[in-house]
């Protein structure tokens, strides 16, 4: 790894002069555990000059309920806190679920969650290291062709992409989108506040270079939900998802009266499965509409040349999601 | 039966405390003062000729103390015979696989050896590539080296009996094409070593799982006699044969660098370089045609194997030799011919690794053999069963079988519930459908290859009673240093305490083959109680002479020394050292041992004969929950029942059964060499996905006791029989629950998920 400078914010505001002064040069880290290998691998054409550590700005990492039943978590929160926080387990099982199915316990005790939803895509062309040949340049990077297209996709997007096909592997954006999260993103020019859907997009996140991740708002869940996340993976611990689903659910009478689905791994972007919701919306649920919705989701879906299975893997999780 | 004290019994690993508490030191750990760090550079092109290179900013930086070309080891090349020598240390004037080492440089830290390497500027003209076997040995394919016609890199063809005619007696003739997977070895440990060039010529703390090998190389590479190259052994993270059997280019540069410098010099590979360029399984396409009878009786195999070689040559030869001379093991083979071409590519170099060209071919027939069974309605075992041989044994090219537990282990099987409790198709419940599986291998032990083969093994007695133990052989990981202490404790009556086994040091140890090929326990250890037996001899005539009797009834025992049937005739072990050190003038006492063979000459060209000493027979059992609606497997359980000869320390072969079974059943069910045109795009341990703790069975060992002749205390080999008989058995147990034969390792959840929507359509 090629040597920079380490700087330990106080302040959100000096962690913004401290990257303003950089000029675009400088990165943010939390837990490291993605940016660390970012670097080693040497996978971005610019090289950073300084790292400016976020971990040291205090406050950023609580976990509350307000007092309407919404739930604030700081960006800094550390995976293993999430999974284990009392308020979430009993609000929140589905974020629970992807919190954990996280990587392996070093890494949750490392990751922050706010760095689990900025992590940087890992196409295998994208993350190709440097030192082996040369890293291989795409349309992420500034300058394509993107060679997934045509090369070895098995694990990369079946929903379609412009420009790129890696798809998202955060678990925890996953149960958010199905929790209708919003973010809290600071920056030079102020706060604002978007919902979580609108944070991705097919080149990565909407964050600025300059910008700071600060809180993640969970409005009060739907009373009496149904919370589910559910990912598929080849070994059981530190695989990111083939595909991962999370829904929520609430019924009353047996009757389905709102629902989320959320599709993840399957494309660019965290993925709404609205027009499944649609189905589900008003009915009784039982296997055989559950797996209608579930080929309804995966309708116009296209994969590529060698990940039609994520297809079929997608149908059985969304009905899994819908009646286990 | 003889009784023995030290043998046979569960010993914990001699070298377990160090490994634990972090004493031990592996070559990474080494360092010295004025230490230089060696960093490679590396081709960004699968296959190019190299314009020029320029080196002189990467010279100029401050820090850096030498850069090296290929052009600076003078058209040396190395390889496994003196025909096949086409690996050099550094490409020359051509690259053929992305990721060869093109320039190396040395510095004073390993950063600034590494911003250097990025300051030379190599100009190179690319060329197309091959990058599959079957595309490469074509008429007009590029050519890999450009002497060499179709890339053909090696070729090996068997012919015995009549295979035409044993078809023609076949009520059942099938075809199929098979495929193993692209898979890597797996240490922990990378690739690294110290290297020293002084007055004494070249001292080098390696790690080396056979450091003869790599002995003899520098030698040959910096024309230096053999007493001039000191291979110091430090503890050693896992080989499972090719990279830590063979150099790399970082040996040869460290050596060199430190020639020019005066300095020592490290490199310590990382895990990109050992996924990427370090020595792979060859990937092999088998087409195998069996013939069978009714009844199940095979009455023919042809099998045409074609081997992904990668760039260079390395061991492949006897990779070739060993897909063909082994396959007329386990099963009654009349009739057999067999054509393997191993074929140049711009991949990275396939050679040995853990159930070593065995694997492939076995793993073919093996499944053939079922899906033809099933054809006729014949059970798994049963065709094994009838199929199976029992020793004394010698098939059609003359390899000799004189104990063989392959029908007792199949028969253990077929009796343990879990194979009564077989599905053969009934229902799943819900999703989840449950497989047993089965299968029947042999494994050679005590291989050998071509040249030098034997171990040696000195024992020193020391004057208060305790032993010196040096041996040339390597403990890799697999327990042999624990075996080869108990197999001399068990000599001289003593325990694994009292004697201490030393790091392998050529300039000291006795020269070894190496740790390949299942050859340790059967023949340093055979070296290991001829040197005991040595020892133990000259203090029987002193004890003899002091107590006036035959030194043939000197017994040693449980650290004492008496007469047969005269037990006040008795002393401490260490009370006769002292005697036979001190008597008269004093004595040293040092016992010396090797191994021989006794087997008669192999013919390499033709597949006639024995490559090993003995063969292990291991019968499997495995059992999976396969998810039907994604394809998901679980593997839950595994009953081995391993013909070993006998387990000289039971935990040992546990773990190494344990071991070569997760690692058939990695290649059978997970690990692949994601490639595209050359350039390998998972070489992480994320992405290149090994089976980890949470994905291991159950595994149940079931030891089959057959004393084998050639063996120490009647062992054979342990290590790699559950290597072979794990894929097999894995892809059985997923045909039983899918009822789908898969041909193609790894078989993946997605493969599983297609075929099954393919089936249901
Ligand atoms: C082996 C392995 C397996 C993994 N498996 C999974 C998996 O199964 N599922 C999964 O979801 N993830 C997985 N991950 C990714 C892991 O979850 C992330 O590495 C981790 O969550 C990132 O958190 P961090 O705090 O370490 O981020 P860092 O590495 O510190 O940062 C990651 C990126 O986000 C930016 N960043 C971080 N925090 C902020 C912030 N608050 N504001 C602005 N920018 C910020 C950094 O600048 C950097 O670009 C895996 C990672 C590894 C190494």
């Amino acid at each position: 790894m090629k040597a920079f400078h380490h700087y330990n914010a106080r302040s959100i505001d000096q962690a913004l002069s401290l990257i303003k002064d950089h000029d675009g040069q400088a990165r943010f880290i939390a837990g490291g555990t993605d940016l660390l290998g970012v670097l080693k691998d040497d996978i971005l054409p610019r090289y950073p000059l300084a790292i400016i550590n976020i971990k040291t700005i205090p406050g950023l990492d609580e976990i509350e309920e307000k007092k309407d039943g919404t739930i604030t978590i700081g960006a800094l929160s550390k995976l293993a806190h999430v999974a284990g926080s009392p308020v979430i387990q009993k609000h929140l099982p589905a974020l629970v679920e992807a919190a954990q199915a996280v990587a392996t316990p070093e890494i949750r005790n490392m990751g922050t969650i706010g760095g689990n939803l900025c992590q940087d895509t890992r196409c295998w062309y994208y993350r190709y290291p440097h030192q082996m040949g040369g890293r291989i340049q795409c349309f992420r990077k500034g300058k394509g062709p993107c060679l997934a297209l045509k090369g070895d996709n098995r694990y990369h997007s079946i929903a379609g992409g412009k420009g790129c096909v890696a798809v998202c592997p955060s678990d925890t954006a996953i149960a958010l989108v199905a929790l209708d999260a919003r973010i809290v993103i600071i920056g030079p020019q102020g706060e604002r506040e978007i919902p979580i859907m609108d944070f991705y997009t097919n080149m990565g996140t909407i964050l600025k270079p300059d910008e700071i991740l600060k809180t993640i708002i969970i409005p009060p869940v739907l009373a009496e939900s149904k919370q589910i996340f559910l990912k598929f993976t080849l070994r059981k611990p530190i695989d990111f998802a083939v595909v991962s689903v999370a829904s929520l659910i609430k019924e009353e009478d047996g009757m389905c009266t709102d629902v989320r689905i959320a599709l993840g791994a399957v494309a660019p972007t965290p993925v709404r499965a609205y027009s499944a919701e649609d189905m589900l919306r008003g009915n009784s649920i039982d296997t055989a509409l559950a797996e209608e919705a579930a080929q309804q989701a995966v309708k116009g879906f296209k994969p590529l040349s060698m990940n039609a299975y994520k297809i079929e893997i997608t149908k059985t999780l969304i009905k899994r999601s819908l009646v286990q | 039966m003889e009784e023995y004290s030290v043998i046979g019994k569960r010993i914990p690993r001699v070298d377990g405390r160090v490994k634990v508490t972090g004493e031990a030191r592996y070559a990474a750990d080494y360092s010295m003062p004025g230490m230089l760090w060696c960093k490679m550079l590396r081709s960004p092109y699968p296959h190019a000729r190299i314009v020029s290179i320029d080196t002189s900013r990467a010279e100029k930086l401050p820090g850096v103390k030498g850069v090296l070309t290929g052009k600076d080891f003078n058209g040396w090349t190395w390889g496994w015979m003196p025909k096949t020598r086409d690996e050099p240390p550094l490409a020359v004037d051509k690259v053929r696989y992305l990721a060869e080492a093109v320039a190396a440089v040395a510095a004073i830290d390993e950063d600034t050896a590494e911003e250097a390497t990025e300051l030379i500027k190599v100009e190179y003209e690319e060329l197309p590539g091959v990058f599959d076997p079957e595309e490469a040995m074509k008429e007009g394919a590029p050519r890999v080296h450009d002497y060499v016609k179709n890339n053909l890199s090696w070729d090996f063809h068997m012919d015995f009996g009549d295979v035409d005619k044993g078809f023609g007696e076949a009520d059942l003739v099938r075809e199929d094409r098979f495929e193993t997977g692209r898979v890597i070895t797996g240490y922990l440990e990378p690739p690294a070593a110290v290297a020293l060039w002084d007055s004494g010529g070249i001292t080098i703390w390696a790690a080396k799982q056979s450091p003869y090998f790599v002995y003899r190389h520098l030698a040959a590479c910096f024309n230096l006699p053999l007493n001039k190259v000191r291979i110091i052994q430090p503890f050693i993270g896992a080989g499972f044969g090719g990279t830590k059997n063979d150099s790399l280019a970082g040996d040869f540069c460290s050596v060199l660098f430190s020639k020019r410098t005066g300095r020592p010099v490290k490199f310590v590979y990382n895990m990109h370089e050992v996924l990427m360029t370090c020595r792979r399984r060859h990937n092999m396409i088998i087409h195998n045609k069996m013939g069978m009878k009714k009844d199940g009786i095979i009455t023919a195999m042809q099998s045409k194997v074609i081997a992904d070689g990668g760039a260079y040559t390395a061991i492949g030869p006897l990779t070739m030799y060993l897909t063909g001379s082994i396959s007329t093991l386990p099963y009654k083979l009349p009739h057999f011919r067999h054509d393997a071409y191993r074929i140049f590519t711009n991949n990275p170099i396939g050679a040995a690794m853990r159930g070593h060209g065995v694997t492939h071919t076995r793993f073919a027939a093996e499944i053939q053999m079922e899906m033809m069974a099933e054809e006729l309605g014949i059970d798994p075992i049963e065709v094994r069963l009838k199929n199976a041989i029992t020793a004394p044994y010698e098939t059609i090219n003359k390899v000799t079988v004189h104990t063989c537990g392959l029908k007792e282990g199949l028969k253990t099987l077929s009796e343990n519930p879990k194979w009564k409790k077989r599905s053969g198709g009934s229902p799943p419940e819900g999703p989840l459908s449950h497989g047993v599986g089965i299968s029947g291998t042999a494994y050679l032990g005590g291989a050998r290859q071509r040249g030098h083969q034997s171990c040696g093994a000195v024992v020193r007695l020391c004057e208060d009673g305790t032993i010196d133990y040096l041996t040339g052989a390597t403990d890799c990981g697999q327990g042999s240093d624990t075996v080869l202490v108990q197999i001399v404790a068990e000599e001289l009556g003593l325990g694994v305490e009292d004697v201490d086994i030393k790091r392998v040091d050529t300039a000291v140890t006795p020269c070894d083959a190496g740790s390949y090929g299942s050859r340790v326990t059967v023949l340093a250890g055979g070296a290991a109680r001829n040197a005991a037996r040595d020892v133990k001899r000259q203090l029987a005539e002193v004890a003899a002479r002091n107590w006036e009797v035959d030194p043939g009834d000197i017994i040693f025992k449980d650290q004492r020394v008496y007469v047969k049937g005269e037990p006040e005739k008795a002393m401490p072990f260490r009370k006769l050292a002292q005697v036979a050190c001190y008597a008269g003038s004093g004595a040293v006492i040092i016992g010396r041992g090797y191994s021989q063979y006794g087997i008669e000459e192999l013919d390499f060209d033709k597949g006639i004969g024995n490559a090993g000493t003995s063969y292990s027979f291991t019968s499997q059992l495995t059992e999976v929950d396969v998810d039907l609606e994604t394809g998901f497997v679980k593997c839950t359980d595994m009953v081995i029942a391993h013909d070993c000869g006998r387990p000289l320390n039971p935990i040992n072969v546990e773990a190494q059964n344990q071991g070569g079974a997760i690692q058939g059943m990695g290649q059978a069910m997970y690990e692949r060499f994601a490639m595209d045109l050359g350039k390998t795009l998972n070489a992480n341990l994320a992405d290149y996905k090994m089976p980890l703790s949470t994905d291991v069975p159950n595994i149940e060992l079931i030891d089959i006791i057959t004393d084998d002749p050639n063996g120490p205390y009647g062992a054979k080999e342990a290590s790699e029989g559950s290597t072979v008989s794990s894929p097999p058995s894995v892809v059985s147990a997923i045909h039983d629950a899918t009822g789908i034969w898969f041909k193609e390792q790894p078989v993946t959840p997605e493969k599983i998920v297609m075929a099954l929507k393919k089936k249901r359509e």
